[in-house]
């Protein structure tokens, strides 16, 4: 069905980054019950996205990794050496984690998919919680409250939503499960994410 | 560069949904059949999105019942919306399941069995894959000038909106598209085999 299906690649990847304006979201979705061709765009669209945003994030926090198969000349390689420890120790001065407040590191908390926890952050970075609000009771505020797996509250804020989005900041927290939930004002329950903080990549 | 709304599609490819509705009211097993074939792929796509694959056949064979229920109950009052009433639904279905998890995750909460419950991490051949499609990412945006990577991780990553990016990098909207459009060829090309193989939700 749908052979000639019209949507531009433009549109599913909006749908698949949470960035499709509310009003396109429900007609783009009824298309998708019945379009296989839109099915497996989208699917496509989703592997990409996710594995984009995770080497993005490990390129913001570490040096790039190039091959120099020029290196394999011996005699270059003493010469070379020396030089090399040099840049490469200011490489990584230079590209060090930054763990501040200013460069967050950014991770998605899109959908609940059943009981598997897969977004990731590393401990001791501040973190940019983003969350999707489509299909969502619509606020112009939302109360968050971050727990750990015990269900002690370690953070909460209050934020603004944009469009269908919402994101806030968390100073960096120690390993472990954390849940992150979600309320419309004045304390109606709307949803609830996991994600993971580790030690170290 | 602005998104616009999209309007609803049609095609002519529908089905007479009327004929169909009022064939499943009359409990004909050759019309629900159909209407299992025409939404099934797209159903299971759907929950799976959502949900995950977990007890996916039992939400699907859910979700059909409510809507046959609903349909042979005459709550359907407009045949020809059969498609917007299977995704109202769907989507019901969806939230109702996220409304369960919540509560179940506060009551662990609340007696403190959360450490002994599960293992919430996702399975390792699903892991295998995600780090295989990193590493290729990771490859594409390594073989790339800095200012594309740049683009890449300020639309992936940042979410920036793309008149922002133009703006401060200095692209017009079609070098934006390229960048964008070239490194998704790319991926596609180098993952095609797996992609094909890996697509999850298909019963």
């Amino acid at each position: 069905m749908y052979a000639n299906c019209q949507i531009d690649e433009e549109e599913i990847e909006r749908y698949s980054m949470g960035a499709m304006p509310e009003e396109a979201i429900a007609p783009f979705e009824v298309h998708l019950l019945i379009c296989e061709s839109c099915q497996h765009r989208l699917a496509q669209t989703d592997v990409y996205v996710r594995a984009m945003r995770q080497a993005s994030a490990r390129l913001r926090t570490g040096p790039v990794k190039r091959g120099f198969p020029w290196l394999r000349f011996s005699g270059l390689v003493p010469a070379l050496a020396g030089m090399a420890v040099a840049i490469v120790a200011a490489g990584l001065w230079l590209n060090r984690p930054d763990t501040g407040e200013a460069h967050p590191f950014a991770i998605d908390l899109a959908a609940t998919r059943g009981a598997a926890i897969e977004a990731t952050a590393p401990a001791g970075r501040w973190l940019l919680l983003r969350l999707d609000l489509s299909n969502l009771a619509a606020s112009p505020w939302y109360r968050l409250e971050m727990v750990d797996r015990s269900g002690n509250r370690v953070w909460q804020a209050t934020v603004p939503a944009q469009g269908s989005k919402a994101g806030f900041k968390v100073p960096g927290t120690g390993p472990g499960v954390y849940f992150v939930r979600l309320y419309r004002p004045p304390g109606e329950l709307l949803r609830e994410y996991g994600f993971e903080v580790h030690g170290g990549k | 560069m602005n998104s616009t709304a999209m309007e609803p599609v049609i095609n002519s490819a529908d089905p007479p949904w009327s004929e169909l509705v009022e064939q499943i009211r009359n409990g004909d097993p050759s019309a629900l059949e159909q209407m299992y074939h025409i939404f099934s792929t797209g159903v299971r796509f759907y929950l799976c999105r959502q949900l995950g694959p977990q007890d996916l056949d039992d939400r699907v064979h859910d979700v059909f019942l409510i809507i046959v229920q609903s349909i042979q109950n005459g709550e359907l009052r407009e045949p020809e919306r059969l498609m917007g009433y299977v995704h109202t639904i769907v989507r019901r279905q969806v939230a109702a399941q996220i409304d369960d998890n919540v509560r179940a995750r506060r009551s662990q909460a609340d007696l403190d069995f959360g450490k002994n419950l599960s293992d919430h991490r996702p399975n390792p051949e699903r892991s295998a894959i995600e780090h295989e499609n990193e590493e290729l990412a990771m490859r594409i945006l390594n073989s790339l000038p800095k200012r594309d990577r740049e683009v890449l991780a300020r639309f992936y990553l940042e979410e920036q909106p793309p008149d922002r990016i133009c703006r401060e990098m200095g692209l017009t909207e079609t070098q934006f598209r390229l960048v964008k459009s070239r490194a998704k060829a790319r991926f596609g090309e180098l993952g095609k085999t797996r992609f094909s193989r890996r697509i999850g939700f298909r019963s």
